[in-house]
């Protein structure tokens, strides 16, 4: 009989790949863990994975293929990218084939578990929704034309004064646990796209990054979600938004982003 | 220079043209000039004749005719006086056993004359005159001159000239054209000489014009074009202020500047470009053994601060940092060796001598691998100038490349030196040979970038960008020659006589 694995890692380098597997192990989860694209392709056959991490930068296959994979088997299986900050561009660009989040090197325990997390949460609404998460998420969802979105993990969306609102998305917002603090950037900062502008501290102790959709200087955050946290997960799109910045090079990093948020994520 | 000489050959064809014509016509109306005074004296000469015996012939003294005639006839020039009479019998003459003989009218005297066998009376000078080619071939000029009837003539009475007979005879002065023959021919000996010469020293200007004014400036451009081919953008030409080629030469080196500057430019972009990429793989390099590091010190913080020590725990922890931060040690040493932050030390080095140190600090690996080492040395070698730790850390490089290429199966490494000759440039030549698995050609041109690794997670894909930055540093050259499956050969060529000028 096939042992039931909880986790596929695909991780070339040695020392990255022990220490994802220790973090999961301890943490209860049932890992597997090849070192090599082809192997991974084998164990992806059968798909019994829950959840999918690889790295994006591999010999032979890169983890984005290895996405299409997975993609074309199961799209509900969340796959995690972790990638080197040479690679952040193609983590961006892999939120467009379906990535669930990524994870830039190197990474602390914490920070691993809290994407894992998130996505064992998906995993969860998705199972008790059947399959339609737009269902069991408390979010209201409003007319959205017009907002781009980072894969399910961040959006903006273009004020007429050329200022640009992020806020975070439901995928992203609805799976983690009570929220407990948020850490806003500096009015005035930089923020690059792809990196991160948010933290949210939750309640279990684990903080979650959100990746700025855009590039710019920050104008004002939404500091009203310091007292009315539940705007975040209840309102994410209107009340719930989180930074207001003046973008840099739209025309380039809007590429990445895709317009209308995905069906089976509402 | 081809074209100087053409250049010479032709204006010299003209020159001989020119020259030729010129003599033609110089020599012509020489001779004419020559020709015409010996006409007018033997005209006068003739008139005298005629004149002086005018009287005698009137009275018939036939000896005092006679005497006057020889005594003029012996005159240097005049060749002979004779007188014939109608028919053409000479009457007298100058040359004595010629007297009482016919003169064939068709010849020599009478042409002029009687022409279609006419007489004609009243004749012009230039007419009477003639100049033939005697017996002896010298060429005469020889006049006549009618002795008219005059009615003196026919009313002496002493003897028979009736009236009508217009003509009665005809005075023949020959002069000899000896001395002018001898002029024209000094004279056109006189214009040949001056003619070569005249060619021999207008090449000779010619050459050197074109030598001075085309054949220098030319052949400093070549040099010049030359030098910038090399790769020297230093070369300047230098022309003369007032020469024409100044221009061109002002604009050649200005491009050469221009060369030089865009060179230097490409040179910098590469830099930047190949540090950027650099950059880039020691992010992703050091982020891996970095991951180790935070992943299992952040565990073993959270135990602690959770209140549960483990010390099996802490230990693998440390054990983890300990390895994983030794790796980002040496890729940040392979780092500095890199980019040479560690300035070269030079000294006088025996190639043979690095590479047997080397050989024996590996020879403990390489037997494991049962690597045999061939060395095959010039053993005279002569010494150069560069930095041992840094040629010893090449040879490293390749020595450990080409164990990995062997694998566990064994095989051999010839090492190699010997001095070649390259553009009169004396070299050391240090050739590496493995008989391993071979550079597949797609990857031959990658494998000294820095980064390129086909070894994955064990190999750095430092070693040979390492070694080409030494031996670029030492002014040498590394090249490589390999055959996927039969071996692969790496051959690093040194100066002997090398000053370190440091580049840009
Ligand atoms: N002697 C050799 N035989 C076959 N392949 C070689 C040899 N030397 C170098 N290579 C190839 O060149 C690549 C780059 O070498 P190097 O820069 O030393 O990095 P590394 O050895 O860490 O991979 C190697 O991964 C290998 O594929
Ligand atoms: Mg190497």
């Amino acid at each position: 009989m096939k042992q039931e694995y909880d986790i596929l890692i695909i991780e070339d380098d040695e020392v990255v790949n022990k220490s994802a597997k220790m973090i999961l192990a301890t943490e209860g989860f049932n890992v597997d863990s090849v070192y090599n694209s082809n192997d991974a392709k084998t164990r992806l056959e059968d798909c019994s994975y829950k959840i999918v991490i690889t790295d994006l930068m591999l010999p032979e296959r890169s983890g984005m293929e290895l996405l299409k994979i997975v993609k074309e088997k199961a799209p509900h299986i969340p796959v995690i990218m972790i990638s080197g900050y040479a690679t952040l561009n193609n983590a961006v660009e892999s939120f467009k084939q379906g990535t669930f989040d990524f994870i830039p090197k190197p990474f602390t325990y914490d920070e691993l578990l809290s994407v894992v997390y998130r996505a064992v949460r998906f995993l969860k609404a998705y199972g008790s929704a059947g399959g339609d998460m737009s269902r069991f998420i408390s979010a209201d969802v409003p007319d959205i034309s017009g907002y781009y979105f980072l894969g399910d993990h961040s959006w903006c969306s273009f004020n007429d004064d050329g200022s640009v609102v992020f806020g975070a998305g439901i995928a992203f917002s609805n799976t983690m646990a009570d929220i407990k603090h948020i850490e806003f950037p500096e009015i005035g900062s930089d923020i690059i796209q792809g990196n991160m502008f948010v933290q949210i501290y939750t309640e279990d102790s684990l903080v979650h990054r959100v990746w700025a959709p855009l590039s710019g200087k920050v104008l004002k955050c939404n500091m009203e979600l310091l007292s009315l946290k539940y705007l975040l997960k209840k309102d994410p799109f209107m009340k719930g938004w989180l930074a207001k910045i003046k973008p840099a090079g739209v025309e380039k990093e809007l590429v990445n982003l895709m317009p209308l948020i995905r069906q089976q994520d509402i | 220079m081809l074209t100087s000489y053409k250049l010479i050959f032709g204006i010299s064809f003209f020159a001989v043209l020119i020259i030729g014509v010129f003599s033609y016509f110089s020599v012509d109306s020489y001779q004419k000039e020559l020709i015409s005074q010996i006409e007018n004296s033997a005209h006068q000469i003739s008139e005298t004749v005629k004149s002086s015996t005018k009287y005698d012939m009137l009275m018939n003294h036939r000896e005092s005719l006679h005497r006057i005639i020889d005594t003029i006839g012996r005159q240097s020039g005049i060749e002979k006086i004779r007188i014939f009479n109608k028919v053409g019998k000479i009457i007298y003459s100058s040359d004595k056993p010629e007297v009482n003989k016919m003169v064939d009218k068709k010849t020599e005297a009478c042409y002029a004359c009687h022409t279609a066998d006419k007489p004609i009376e009243k004749i012009s000078i230039s007419e009477r005159t003639r100049v033939f080619t005697a017996h002896n071939d010298v060429r005469n000029l020889g006049i006549i001159n009618p002795i008219y009837n005059e009615p003196a003539c026919w009313q002496s009475g002493c003897h028979i000239h009736r009236a009508d007979k217009k003509v009665l005879g005809v005075l023949d002065v020959t002069m000899s054209l000896k001395n002018v023959d001898e002029q024209i021919h000094v004279y056109k000996v006189k214009l040949m000489v001056f003619a070569i010469l005249a060619i021999i020293a207008n090449s000779f200007i010619l050459w050197f014009i074109v030598h001075r004014l085309v054949g220098r400036p030319v052949k400093e451009f070549l040099r010049a074009t030359d030098a910038v081919a090399k790769g020297d953008f230093n070369f300047e030409v230098e022309i003369d202020e007032k020469h024409e080629f100044r221009n061109l030469a002002d604009s050649f080196n200005s491009m050469t500047r221009k060369l030089a500057e865009t060179q230097r430019q490409l040179y910098h972009n590469a830099k930047l470009a190949s540090i950027g990429q650099l950059a880039a793989g020691v992010a992703h390099e050091i982020n891996n053994p970095l991951t180790g590091v935070l992943t299992y010190s952040s565990f073993s913080l959270k135990r602690i601060e959770n209140g549960r020590v483990d010390i099996e725990d802490l230990k693998e922890t440390l054990e983890v940092v300990v390895r994983e931060t030794k790796k980002c040690r040496e890729i940040v040493k392979s780092l500095l060796d890199f980019s040479r932050q560690i300035p070269p030390r030079k000294v006088e080095v025996n190639v043979n001598e690095v590479i047997d140190r080397v050989v024996g600090i590996i020879d403990n690996q390489l037997s494991i691998s049962r690597i045999n080492i061939i060395r095959n040395y010039q053993n005279d070698l002569p010494e150069i100038k560069a930095d041992k730790n840094q040629l010893e850390q090449v040879l490293i490089n390749l020595l450990v490349n080409a164990a990995h290429a062997i694998g566990h199966e064994g095989g051999t490494i010839a090492l190699e030196t010997r001095e070649i000759n390259s553009k009169g440039e004396k070299q050391i030549e240090l050739t590496i040979t493995d008989n391993g698995c071979g550079i597949p050609k797609e990857n031959l041109e990658d494998i000294f970038e820095p980064f390129f690794t086909t070894k994955g997670q064990s190999g750095t894909g430092l070693g040979l960008s390492v070694a080409w930055g030494i031996i670029d540093e030492h002014h040498g050259t590394i090249e490589v020659k390999s055959e996927a499956g039969v071996g692969t050969t790496f051959i690093i060529r040194l100066p002997v006589n090398n000053n370190f000028s440091s580049k840009c």
